[in-house]
């Protein structure tokens, strides 16, 4: 009890009572378990995630540079590519899709399960 | 460990000072939360992300208050974040002059048949029926044993707001209690 009085009657120092136990049911004991997971987990994802985005950004800059390329040396002309992108797009789009998935799934899925597994460093008791 | 060395600790990255505070707290912030939101499982994923911010914002702890007030500010705010977004309560900490209404509570255990922890029992029900602003600041009160600075402090309640929401809560638990369970006026006599 800290500074504040409590003085109640009898029905209310029941309820005092009541009110200072604690409710039935456990407290879960592996709070710290799992937050020292997460902690350890969430520099890991971002990691990968940042190492991802950057590759990405390079392979579209790449393909960027070689499509302005082909148009500004005059290899290829707008219609001609429009007309490439539309005679194969059933094919293109659906291998555009799998090569992206496979691409995050190794990066960003695999890599992470991978280096989950990976013993960590030593943060031992640091007196 | 006194609070000084374990926040020095662990802002060294000793996850073995983290798990010290961890289980030296886990009971203040389980309590708390489990009584905001009423549900084991969404208590453990709150506590958890409480327990997580502590562990990210420790450098933020400047030492102003103690480090109990501290952790539940955290575990406060992160429950009303977590209700808010959840849409499940509407979060509002006020002085309302009113009595509190407490939602419908079964009980049919005859009078002569009642134990004392039976009473206990229904109390604790009646707490869990309480409105939001009342459960959370009789369990910080009577639970945690904090003061009425410091729920002040934890909520952003002024401290008149905090004493009156502790008064008419408590007093709204009689009222249900009462209402329940009659015979308790006269088997417990008053003394105030």
């Amino acid at each position: 009890m800290k500074g504040e009085e409590r003085i109640y009657g009898n029905l209310d120092q029941m309820i005092d009572d009541a009110l200072g136990e604690v409710p039935a049911g456990h407290v879960p004991n592996d709070i710290a378990s799992k937050v020292l997971v997460r902690i350890d987990q969430v520099p890991v994802i971002r990691e990968l995630a940042f190492e991802s985005t950057l590759k990405l950004s390079l392979v579209i800059g790449v393909f960027v540079v070689l499509v302005t390329s082909l148009l500004l040396f005059g290899i290829a002309d707008v219609n001609t590519l429009e007309a490439f992108i539309e005679k194969n797009r059933m094919i293109l789009f659906p291998a555009l899709f799998m090569i992206l998935f496979t691409w995050l799934f190794n990066d960003i899925v695999l890599k992470y399960l991978f280096r989950k597994s990976e013993p960590k460093g030593s943060r031992s008791w640091q007196a | 460990m006194n609070d000084e060395d374990l926040i020095l600790q662990i802002r060294r990255g000793n996850t073995t000072a983290f798990r010290h505070l961890v289980d030296k707290y886990s009971n203040m912030v389980w309590f708390l939360v489990l009584r905001m939101v009423r549900q084991r499982e969404d208590a453990e994923d709150i506590s958890q992300e409480v327990f997580y911010k502590v562990y990210h914002d420790i450098n933020k702890f400047r030492g102003d208050s103690k480090l109990s007030t501290w952790i539940g500010s955290v575990a406060f705010h992160t429950t009303t974040d977590y209700l808010r977004k959840r849409g499940r309560a509407k979060i509002i900490f006020t002085d309302d002059e009113t009595m509190p209404q407490v939602a419908a509570v079964d009980f049919d255990t005859p009078y002569q048949m009642l134990k004392k922890e039976d009473v206990k029992g229904l109390i604790h029900r009646i707490i869990d029926n309480l409105p939001l602003q009342y459960r959370t600041v009789i369990t910080l009160y009577h639970l945690e044993q904090f003061s009425y600075a410091e729920i002040s402090e934890i909520t952003g309640m002024p401290e008149g707001t905090v004493k009156s929401n502790i008064s008419r809560g408590r007093s709204a638990i009689k009222q249900k209690l009462l209402s329940l369970v009659p015979e308790l006026e006269h088997d417990y006599s008053n003394n105030d």
